[in-house]
């Protein structure tokens, strides 16, 4: 039989578009209604046996002076050997939709988001509904947002119809942005989200070892936790140069029930060139401990309660560099558009594990017991995208 | 650094209803209309490409633990 290993992490991304269509980001002006604009971009990521590519199209209309829809449309095409593919099963490929529309009503300097996301793949769907509201402040200087989210995922398993476990999340947002002075703007945030359900990847494996057999390791099955509680606060602040540019910085903390502690910081440039072009560089860097149950290696005598060895959760680093360029093409009203520009976005991201060992079937590492290196790749991200506004 | 949850929680509580009673309370402003220029600047977003801000968003959060906060985005991940 074969098995096949997702990558679950990459599956559901419902609730990364929804706050697009909801305009979470918040304006630093008196409340207004989104732009209208539609934006089509194909995106590249590939690293570690991983290739996923696909488009990503925007469409966002308002109607009359106090209503906006958005709608969302998304597609990863995956093909995977990274290496838990390698450790538990076989190369795959896979497709994944989704799809996310939202509607905005905004009154006086209030404004109120719905919106819903759906996504799916033959062994994975996720259901999100979201609903925010915004309000400014203190003559427009202050722009408060209160966002509530609640989902409901139902994981299969290939070659097993029967399997649909669900996931029930939560997440409750608050986000404060806060014009300083004329040239500095401050965004605070905070995030809860709980999730509680079949959390374990249905795939992937631990493996043990038996200390009389050194040359083999045995696969069993993760047990992890039903429930799991993080809180994520992010600082960031950008200041306008008095030669047109924008210097900007994120320092986020994370924490969570499962023992993992996460520090993110960020620091990036904006230079416009020209009228018509600008450029932008950013570098991040990202630090985590891992969780409590995490083990890249068991030994088959010990009996533990949770065990998992999703290298996700292991103690980890990640450093981006990243450079992006915006050609406005056009700038004055044509036809039915307004502006309208071509991006280009790469970014490297260099990933390090501190436990985690490759130990794919056939690797030099598979069985090794002391001392052993630990895993670390390179990925690289490309985004190619248009913009329109009308 | 560890911070206890329900500590926090209660903050932000706290915090969110403060602004929500001080918003009834009259503040003049100190950055004035006029002086708001560099503020309505294009570049002065911090999410100007809402489509690739959101999808760097998703690379990240699939492929490391830490989720919540991000800017542009209201939502966790609900991948395992």
């Amino acid at each position: 039989m074969v098995a096949v290993v997702i990558n679950n992490r990459i599956r559901n991304t419902t609730q990364f578009l929804l706050p697009i269509l909801l305009g979470i980001s918040v304006p630093l002006m008196a409340a207004i209604l989104p732009e209208d604009r539609t934006d089509f971009l194909y995106h590249s990521y590939e690293g570690g046996g991983v290739a996923i590519n696909g488009p990503s199209i925007l469409v966002r209309k308002s109607v009359g002076e106090h209503v906006s829809l958005s709608y969302n449309f998304y597609i990863d095409s995956i093909t995977s050997a990274s290496v838990d593919v390698m450790t538990f099963g076989s190369p795959y490929t896979e497709k994944r939709t989704e799809n996310d529309l939202s509607v905005e009503y905004l009154t006086d300097n209030t404004t109120l988001s719905l919106g819903a996301a759906h996504s799916q793949e033959n062994d994975y769907l996720a259901k999100t509904l979201f609903f925010s509201i915004s309000h400014q402040m203190f003559g427009d200087l202050t722009t408060v947002s209160l966002s509530h989210a609640v989902g409901s995922d139902t994981v299969g398993q290939r070659n097993n119809p029967d399997r649909a476990d669900p996931i029930d999340r939560r997440n409750y947002k608050i986000d404060i942005s806060q014009i300083l002075t004329k040239s500095i703007v401050l965004n605070l945030g905070f995030e809860a989200i709980t999730e509680e359900g079949a959390l374990a990847n249905p795939y992937r494996g631990i493996l043990q070892y038996d200390p009389d057999d050194p040359n083999k390791n045995i696969a069993s099955g993760e047990l992890y936790p039903e429930t799991r509680t993080s809180n994520a606060i992010a600082f960031r602040a950008m200041y306008y140069m008095p030669y047109r540019a924008k210097l900007y910085g994120e320092v986020r903390g994370f924490n969570d029930s499962w023992d993992i502690s996460g520090r993110m910081t960020s620091v990036g440039y904006t230079q416009p060139i020209r009228k018509d072009l600008t450029i932008d560089v950013h570098y991040r860097v990202y630090n985590q401990s891992k969780a409590s149950f995490f083990e890249d290696l068991v030994n088959i005598d010990e009996q533990k309660e949770f065990v998992g060895r999703d290298k996700e959760l292991d103690a980890m680093s990640s450093v981006t560099t990243g450079v992006s360029l915006h050609y406005r093409f056009f700038d004055r009203p044509w036809w039915i558009f307004d502006k309208g520009s071509v991006n280009v976005a790469m970014d490297k991201i260099a990933f390090d594990y501190e436990n985690y060992v490759n130990r794919s079937r056939g690797s030099v590492n598979e069985t090794c017991r002391s001392n052993c290196p630990t895993y670390s790749f390179n990925a690289d991200v490309f985004q190619l995208y248009m913009s329109v506004w009308y | 650094m560890q911070l206890p949850r329900i500590i926090m929680s209660l903050f932000v509580s706290m915090l969110a209803l403060s602004l929500l009673f001080l918003s009834a309370c009259s503040i003049e402003p100190w950055v004035k209309p006029y002086e708001r220029a560099n503020l309505a600047d294009p570049i002065m977003n911090f999410t100007p490409n809402p489509v690739s801000n959101s999808y760097l968003n998703h690379v990240y959060q699939a492929r490391e633990s830490m989720r919540g906060a991000e800017s542009g985005s209201g939502g966790g991940c609900g991948c395992n």
